[in-house]
């Protein structure tokens, strides 16, 4: 668990304690996600560059409202993303700690738990119109047929679910496209490169990505199933699969890939072998060698290819 | 900016209403307001309770006016004597007053609900003390008094349940108490409550009952065209699932997967889901409000029938909840959904109590000879969790009328926040005609069980802590009269399942029959049985009308089932639903001029079809509307989905697995999924949470089973150990690397694990269940909701056909006789918006679109906003002129059936263009009607 002095040093860190490229600014214009139906504004955000010249994080400071009333302490904060509009984490402004609703000041424990709903992209507040389905109250129960834990249960600090749904908006709202446009143009055909060998699926899902505009080679993108997860696999596939016009030619490469890369890899290349209307008999020649190599499951799936493909 | 103010002010309004009851708008509701003058007349001032202008702490309890007459304050204060209730009245002239107190001593050989009256600065002697256990006039003191205005209070002295009904001050010496009987005419002579009745109107259907069977009848009506009364004795709509009595709604989903009752109660419950209501009263309300045809009577009690002959009834006649006034409905069809059969019982129909002989329907636990005996109620309300822990120990000594309940109680105690479903008295009271006995021995049982938990439980010293909080004082009923139709659906109808020609609607609940000696049957309980019931029977049309009444249908727990049957079909999501068909079907009855008995003997078809259009599930019926359109058809859609398989994405969607919410304990379930097109499992991935501070080491053993559900014949495939550190929370990875030889994967694991549980998902594509043998009461259960969460890597995948013609194919959900999912899902790889077309060879005028959305049905809860697989935002296109033109656009839908009724348009071609969901990526529709 991260302590709050952790925290801060983190953000203190990204501030610029550790790098010596200069601090640069810019604006984006967001919505205030109580207030979608007003009109957007410009807020300043800093950017510090790697030695590439990419930017490594982005910080903005937050001055927002946490409730419709006007009755609740509004946020002070500084927010930090990385080159990927990953949150990385929030920084109370000294003085400014965040509170309850009953004004109770955030614990050590709150922040982390704060840390961990903000960094969770796949949150239920993400649809959660607090505009609409309000903020539910800490019921536990609701009757002699059991207990139905609030539906919020987990998603916020509790006792704070105004600022846990504000803050997750912000942090993980329409800021995050802003701050990957930013980082995109940034980005060189090397840079590009660099992404796609990294061992950080995100990089390589952006530079995936960006791997038609910058002009990547087919032999770089075949890198990519050295580690790739399952969803990048099947995007590396989609590129490759746009380049070639001859599938025989990609498949047969595809086939000798086979024993050299992940796992998950693995699975996609065969699942799309497997949707190949025919196979090219080098096509399956090279398949039924490679078995020994292949994982169980892979195994399994080249046997299903195979047999199928003498079937038919 | 608006809808902000209007949010903060429903929290303001929500928060101000929990932590207390009644909540104010219910409250509010039962505030007599009719009598502003309050003086005596001739000497004689008459004051019912229910006159008093502030009712402090007291509550005005009107459930038993059908036994004593009228409504009356109660005094529930846990034991801390409540607010005083508070009334002004003026008295003609001066002189010594004789004050008279009706009231009832609940527990004479304990007189536990005392109170005194005050009038002016003198108070009265004991009140609610008399030997007597019937409602009683008590004299209670000579007041000297001066003309004009005076004052009077009610004192509680005990704060348990005292009740007083009404008070005389009278200068008459003579003056002698009325008798029950002569309580009305009394109440006429000395306050000038009208007993002639006024004709309320003429309908076409007048619903007795506003719970869930009754509302929905009502609604179900009204859309139908008919002018529809709906009559409901509470100060609000929901019943059992209202507001007052806050009993959580369940239905078929709770123990099977894709079986959520369909129609108007599923309406109410995405209303609910939506706004995060437990309790049914707004969603009802809403969706009767809305109805032009309905017009609704609340706190009104039908307490008599007007007959036109022998077997038609020509009116109900009713009396204010609230001032006693009375009315008149008159009507051609009538519903009762009283719960306990009131119409039917007033207009002569036959019914039924207790439990048949076996020797009837040869059902495996009824006794030999047919008795009384009948399932208790239970008490409940709004108001917080049944006990609070505190800061400090918190002793506890029962008041001497607390029932001794058994030690052991031989029951598991799942958490004292519950006011547990079997805290039950035995079989024999007569719901009905001791009603008001059956509540206080309810109480009596909660105050007995509040000691067992604080000074005989075995672990009574996780209670130190707890303090009682909220007893709860509305008599929820389980089961009183069964009006009989031309059939008696049985137990072994419901277990096999059966399904009839005339089936109206559905059930999924077990068979579940509670203990005949409640709380008190020790091993035995708390159930008579629980048996499992397999989706696809049909309850039968000739259920829901009355075989002699020719113009009486009935809805929910009051129609003709037999004891045990009612175990399913008493289930309040189930009365929805067979309300719905009783609405509908007296419509249609309004429609042709035709009894309930000849609709169901000649236009069954026409009423399965009605009922299926407003999304009703009805096994087996599906489409077959020849004025629909979409039928002749040809559908096509941007892309379909192809597999569908349980992945680390799907449980990744917001709310399928809720961390924490029905966990369950690691080793206590064995879980099923389809072996996939593999027939090869790589990692099996599960959702843990070691509560333990201990690291646990465990046997996951797996198998494979034949045939979906069926535990007994499974083949061992592997063996593999487990350790799952201390403190462990999330997915946890076992590699298997194994074949599967069968046809369902079966994976349970074994070994000491205490305090490490297994989160579920609550969603589950179907061909998922569960099975695990409850060792308190020695039962086997089998669920195909709420399934412990595993997913495998690489997916388990098995083929569905999600194509376009699903929306065109009848079927509106999974079918499981062929295991069909009958909805088109677009390909989830490809990205919103996505489309699903209909194209005719000739042009057609469209005027009517209705689109049925999946709205999850396996969800077993309502209070998830969020719906991942709900299409919130779409367009409806014609192809107008060469090109699409969008003639409905929808953002933010949250309910599965929109009709959507347009101008009038001649196109070849329709389509849908889904541009969001609630979090899938796929979008679905399950049918597309055209009319």
């Amino acid at each position: 668990m991260k302590t709050l002095l952790q925290l801060l040093c983190i953000g203190l860190c990204y501030a610029g304690c550790l790098y010596t490229e200069p601090v640069e600014s810019f604006s984006v214009q967001l919505r205030d996600p109580l207030h979608p139906d007003m009109e957007s504004i410009e807020y300043g955000v800093n950017m510090r560059r790697d030695v590439h010249g990419v930017p490594q994080a982005y910080w903005m400071p937050l001055f927002a409202s946490t409730c419709y009333n006007g009755k609740c302490k509004p946020l002070e904060v500084v927010l930090y993303w990385d080159a990927l509009g990953r949150f990385l984490n929030v920084y109370p402004v000294p003085g400014k700690p965040l509170s309850k609703t009953d004004h109770i000041v955030f614990s050590e424990a709150d922040y982390a738990q704060l840390d961990m709903i903000l960094k969770d992209r796949n949150s239920k507040l993400g649809s959660y119109l607090i505009q609409l389905h309000g903020a539910e109250e800490d019921r536990t129960v609701d009757g002699v047929s059991g207990a139905t834990t609030p539906y919020l249960h987990g998603a916020v600090v509790p006792g704070a679910v105004y600022s846990s749904w504000v803050l997750w908006h912000w942090v993980n709202g329409e800021v995050v496209g802003q701050l990957l446009e930013t980082t995109r143009r940034a980005m060189s055909k090397d840079d590009v490169v660099r992404f796609m060998t990294s061992d950080d699926q995100a990089q390589i899902r952006f530079a995936l990505e960006m791997a038609g505009q910058a002009g990547v080679e087919d032999d770089t993108v075949y890198r990519v199933f050295e580690k790739a997860d399952r969803d990048n696999a099947k995007r590396a596939l989609q590129v490759l699969n746009g380049r070639f016009t001859n599938p025989e030619e990609l498949d047969l490469r595809l086939v000798k890939m086979l024993g050299r890369t992940s796992e998950a890899a693995e699975w996609a290349i065969l699942d799309f072998l497997g949707t190949r209307e025919s196979h090219d008999p080098q096509v399956n020649k090279a398949l039924e060698s490679s078995i020994p190599k292949l994982t169980f499951i892979g195994r399994r799936k080249a046997q299903l290819i195979l047999k199928r493909k003498s079937a038919g | 900016m608006k809808n902000g103010i209007l949010v903060i002010s429903i929290l303001m309004l929500a928060a101000t209403a929990f932590g207390q009851y009644p909540p104010p708008d219910v409250s509010d509701a039962l505030q007599k307001t009719s009598r502003t003058e309050r003086t005596d007349v001739a000497g004689t001032l008459w004051l019912d309770a229910e006159d008093f202008q502030d009712y402090g702490g007291w509550y005005h309890d009107t459930q038993f006016i059908y036994l004593m007459g009228s409504g009356y304050l109660l005094a529930p204060g846990l034991g801390t004597p409540v607010k005083d209730a508070v009334a002004t009245a003026t008295l003609s002239e001066s002189g010594a007053y004789t004050l008279w107190v009706r009231s009832r001593n609940w527990d004479p050989e304990h007189s536990p609900g005392i109170f005194k009256v005050k009038v002016g600065d003198t108070f009265s002697t004991l009140c609610g003390n008399a030997k007597s256990g019937e409602w009683v006039w008590q004299q209670a003191g000579i007041f000297p008094l001066e003309a004009g205005e005076q004052t009077l209070r009610l004192v509680d002295q005990s704060g348990y349940y005292g009740r007083c009904d009404a008070l005389v001050l009278t200068r008459d010496e003579k003056f002698s108490p009325p008798k029950q009987e002569e309580m009305a005419a009394a109440r006429a002579k000395y306050t000038g409550l009208e007993l002639m009745p006024v004709v309320q109107g003429s309908f076409d259907v007048i619903v007795v009952g506003g719970g869930p069977a009754g509302t929905s009848a009502a609604i179900a009506a009204a859309r139908q065209g008919a002018k529809t009364a709906l009559i409901q004795d509470r100060p609000v709509l929901g019943g059992n699932g209202s507001k007052e009595f806050a009993v959580g709604m369940n239905g078929a989903a709770n123990q099977q997967a894709q079986m959520r009752e369909g129609g108007i109660i599923n309406e109410a419950t995405l209303i609910n889901s939506f706004h995060q209501t437990t309790d049914f009263t707004e969603a009802f309300t809403e969706l009767a409000e809305a109805e032009p045809n309905l017009h609704l009577f609340l706190n009104t009690r039908v307490d008599g029938v007007i007959m036109a002959d022998q077997e038609t009834i020509q009116g109900v006649k009713t009396v204010h909840a609230l001032d006693g006034t009375r009315s008149e409905f008159h009507g051609d069809y009538f519903i009762d959904c009283t719960g306990d059969g009131w119409v039917g019982y007033f207009s002569g129909a036959e019914f039924r109590v207790g439990r048949e002989a076996k020797s009837e329907f040869n059902e495996k636990p009824a006794p030999k000879e047919a008795d009384h005996i009948t399932m208790s109620a239970c008490v409940n309300s709004e108001g917080g969790p049944f006990m609070v822990k505190t800061e400090n120990r918190v002793s506890y000594e029962p008041p001497g009328w607390a029932a001794k309940l058994p030690v052991p109680l031989h029951r598991k105690i799942e958490s004292l926040a519950y006011r547990h479903w079997w805290m039950e008295y035995p079989g024999t009271v007569d719901d009905v005609w001791e009603g008001e006995y059956a509540r206080d021995y309810l109480l009596r049982i909660a105050y007995g069980f509040a000691d067992y938990v604080k000074n005989h439980w075995e672990k009574k010293e996780t209670a130190k802590n707890h303090t009682l909080n909220n007893i709860g004082f509305f008599l929820g009923r389980r089961e009183s009269r069964r009006l009989m139709g031309d059939y008696i659906l049985n137990l072994n109808d419901v277990l096999q399942p059966r399904w009839f020609e005339d089936s109206i609607t559905s059930y999924g609940w077990s068979a579940d029959i509670h203990h005949p000696q409640g709380i008190f049957s020790g091993k035995g309980g708390p159930y008579d049985c629980d048996y499992r019931v397999n989706p696809g029977g049909g309850i039968p049309f000739r259920c829901i009308y009355s075989k002699n009444i020719s113009n009486l249908l009935m809805a929910g727990r009051c129609i003709s089932v037999s004891h045990y049957a009612l175990g399913t079909t008493r289930i309040m999501m189930t009365c929805a639903t067979i309300g719905q068909a009783a609405g509908t079907a007296a419509a249609m009855c309004s429609e042709y001029t035709m009894t309930p008995r000849e609709v169901g003997q000649e236009r069954i078809k026409e009423l399965q079809q009605r009922l299926i259009k407003e999304d009703q599930y009805i096994p087996r019926i599906q489409n077959e509307d020849p004025a629909d359109l979409a039928r002749k058809a040809i559908a096509t859609a941007s892309s379909e989905q192809e597999v569908w398989a349980v992945n680390e994405t799907y449980h990744n969607r917001p709310g399928t697995v809720d961390r924490g919410n029905k966990a369950v304990p690691l080793t206590s379930r064995t879980v099923m999924c389809p072996a996939g097109r593999l027939q090869a499992v790589g990692t099996l991935n599960f959702l843990i949470d070691n509560r333990s501070a201990q690291e646990a080491a465990v046997t996951l053993q797996l198998y494979t089973s034949p045939a979906f559900q069926d535990f007994e014949n499974l083949t061992p495939v592997t063996e593999i150990p487990v350790t799952i550190p201390p403190d462990f929370t999330g997915t946890l990875p076992v590699k298997v690397d194994c074949e599967l030889p069968g046809r369902f994967l079966v994976a349970r694991f074994k070994g000491g694990a205490k305090g490490v549980y297994w989160e579920v998902s609550h969603a589950n594509p179907p061909l998922m269940c569960e099975w695990s043998k409850w060792e308190w009461n020695q039962s086997v259960h089998l669920k195909t909701s709420m399934v412990p969460a595993f997913y495998a890597t690489p997916a388990l995948e098995w083929d569905y056909d999600f194509g376009a013609a699903n929306i065109i194919n009848g079927k509106t959900r999974f079918w499981y006789t062929n295991s069909s999912v009958n909805m088109w899902s677009s390909d989830p790889d490809q990205p919103l918006p996505q489309w699903v077309q209909l194209a005719w060879d000739q042009p057609q005028t469209v005027s009517e679109v209705r689109l049925i959305f999946d709205t999850n049905l396996d969800r077993r809860r309502y209070n998830n906003p969020i719906v991942p697989e709900r299409i919130s935002d779409y367009e409806i296109q014609a192809w107008l002129d060469g090109g699409w033109k969008t003639i409905v656009s929808e953002t933010g839908n949250i309910q599965r059936l929109r009709i959507h009724r347009i101008e009038p348009v001649e196109t070849e071609k329709l389509r849908v263009v889904a541009s969001k969901t609630g979090g899938d990526p796929s979008a679905r529709i399950y049918e597309l009607r055209v009319y």
